[in-house]
């Protein structure tokens, strides 16, 4: 247990006492390791392999480099286990701490690549992008891995430093943490700021994405739709109360960068948000929860998070 | 023009999660450039929704997942791309769509979805379909209660 003990060499060399910063967070080699490994997992998991399966770009709903580069030939790759393999064996690379930047440059070929076709079909999902922009922060982390005062040699990008490692985890939590206040920020601003207000038509919402789910699956839409729904309408306050608490945890899932204690309960937080949303809406956000689960909760690192000698937040 | 510099990075050293904000502003700025987004969704709450769905000559419905490989959901959003291609040219709302203008859309979104079509998985059902169709249905709600209007037919195709 003594990796857990390992200290950030990451030390705020301009003496400025700041609380912010992956030196607050002294993520251990440990439980660093597990977050990479919970990491690679995630990545390959959320890689939409069925490439085949999707149709070409569609030039009017074009996103990302799709604007720049036609990907429609991704779809004609066969033996895409040769490209799981190489995608796997690269993860094997980061997990291990080994030229990371090299291990990870597959998996982020695959998850922009794929990822940015499949959302250029005439709709846009919202299942991956936190996955892939946590693998662009952190690629992008180890592929420059300059730290103040400390000369860059070859060993930066072959084995990165302790310090570097913790830096991609903070980058990890920041771009988690945007992610989230970003959606919060978009509710209010493409509501013109009543979102609170329209809480009610949320019934409509679930009404579709329960109906949504039957046409998919033609498993029964729950009982309890009814249910809530009637609530919802007839109590529309209690619904803005109930609502506006998630909308209230997306904006403010900004203190999980407090430290490790508030990051732990923020994370729980999450996952129980997208567990009820889950229940009412049919919609599941496995990977955001699963990402919440490595770097937030962050289960190898509890013990260290409530060591008496921490602060709570 | 240094002491400037200094000053100006002492005080972004002293803004409260400054990396977080400066992400926050960039993804709310980007908007739906993949990777990146400004995740909108469940962000403007009108006081209608709609599905669209998939059923045989008979009506029967048809699970479009198992079938397709892809939702309801998002089939629906892609044939709200072709509808807003036929409508905004003329400065209209999606929602003041020609039942025809709506036939139109379906087709086109018939057009993308049949070569996704997996039959053996609808052989294995013991379907009978020798045709399929596209539904599509909007919700409202209407002082406090929930509406659907009927469902309209916006394509067929045989098979």
């Amino acid at each position: 247990m003594t990796f857990l003990m390992t200290e950030s060499t990451s030390t705020d060399t301009t003496g400025h006492k700041s609380t912010l910063g992956a030196n607050v967070f002294h993520w251990g080699a440990f439980e660093m390791f597990f977050m990479r490994l919970g990491f690679a997992a995630l990545v390959f998991i959320a890689i939409k392999w069925e490439i085949g399966s999707l149709g070409p770009a569609d030039p009017k709903k074009l996103t990302g480099l799709a604007h720049f580069i036609n990907l429609d030939g991704l779809r004609n790759l066969h033996s895409i286990w040769i490209w799981q393999t190489i995608t796997g064996l690269g993860l094997l690379l980061y997990v291990a701490g080994i030229l990371p930047v090299l291990g990870l440059a597959p998996a982020l070929f695959f998850s922009i690549g794929v990822g940015t076709l499949a959302n250029s079909q005439g709709a846009a999902n919202h299942s991956t992008q936190l996955v892939s922009m946590l693998l662009l922060g952190q690629f992008i982390v180890f592929l420059l891995p300059k730290i103040r005062r400390v000369p860059l040699t070859a060993s930066s990008w072959f084995q990165p430093s302790t310090s570097l490692l913790q830096r991609s985890i903070y980058v990890s939590l920041v771009i988690f943490v945007a992610g989230y206040v970003v959606c919060g920020y978009s509710k209010l601003n493409n509501s013109d700021w009543q979102w609170i207000q329209r809480v009610p038509n949320l019934a409509l919402e679930l009404q579709k994405s329960n109906w949504s789910s039957y046409y998919d699956t033609l498993q029964p839409v729950p009982e309890s739709l009814e249910t809530v729904v009637n609530l919802m309408t007839k109590y529309p306050n209690w619904a803005r109360v109930f609502f506006g608490a998630g909308l209230f945890i997306e904006l403010f899932t900004f203190v999980a960068l407090i430290g490790r204690r508030s990051s732990f309960f923020t994370g729980i937080v999450i996952i129980i948000l997208h567990l009820s949303i889950s229940r009412l809406m049919q919609l599941d956000f496995y990977y955001h929860m699963a990402a919440a689960l490595i770097f937030l909760v962050n289960i190898p690192g509890i013990r260290e998070t409530f060591a008496p000698k921490k602060r709570w937040f | 023009m240094r002491e400037f510099y200094y000053l100006a990075q002492q005080l972004w050293q002293r803004v409260p999660f400054r990396h977080a904000l400066l992400l926050v502003i960039f993804l709310a700025g980007i908007k739906e450039q993949y990777p990146f987004s400004d995740f909108p969704m469940y962000s403007h709450l009108d006081a209608e929704s709609d599905v669209l769905y998939v059923t045989d000559q008979e009506d029967n419905v048809l699970p479009m997942e198992k079938l397709f490989g892809t939702g309801a959901s998002t089939q629906k959003k892609v044939f709200m791309t072709e509808l807003k291609s036929i409508c905004n040219p003329k400065k209209r709302d999606t929602r003041d769509a020609l039942p025809e203008e709506k036939q139109q859309a379906g087709i086109q979104l018939m057009d993308k979805l049949m070569p996704k079509l997996k039959r053996d998985k609808l052989a294995a059902m013991g379907a009978t379909a020798t045709s399929l169709r596209i539904y599509y249905k909007v919700y409202t709600l209407d002082a406090g209660n929930i509406s659907s209007g009927k469902s309209q037919l916006v394509a067929e195709r045989a098979l």
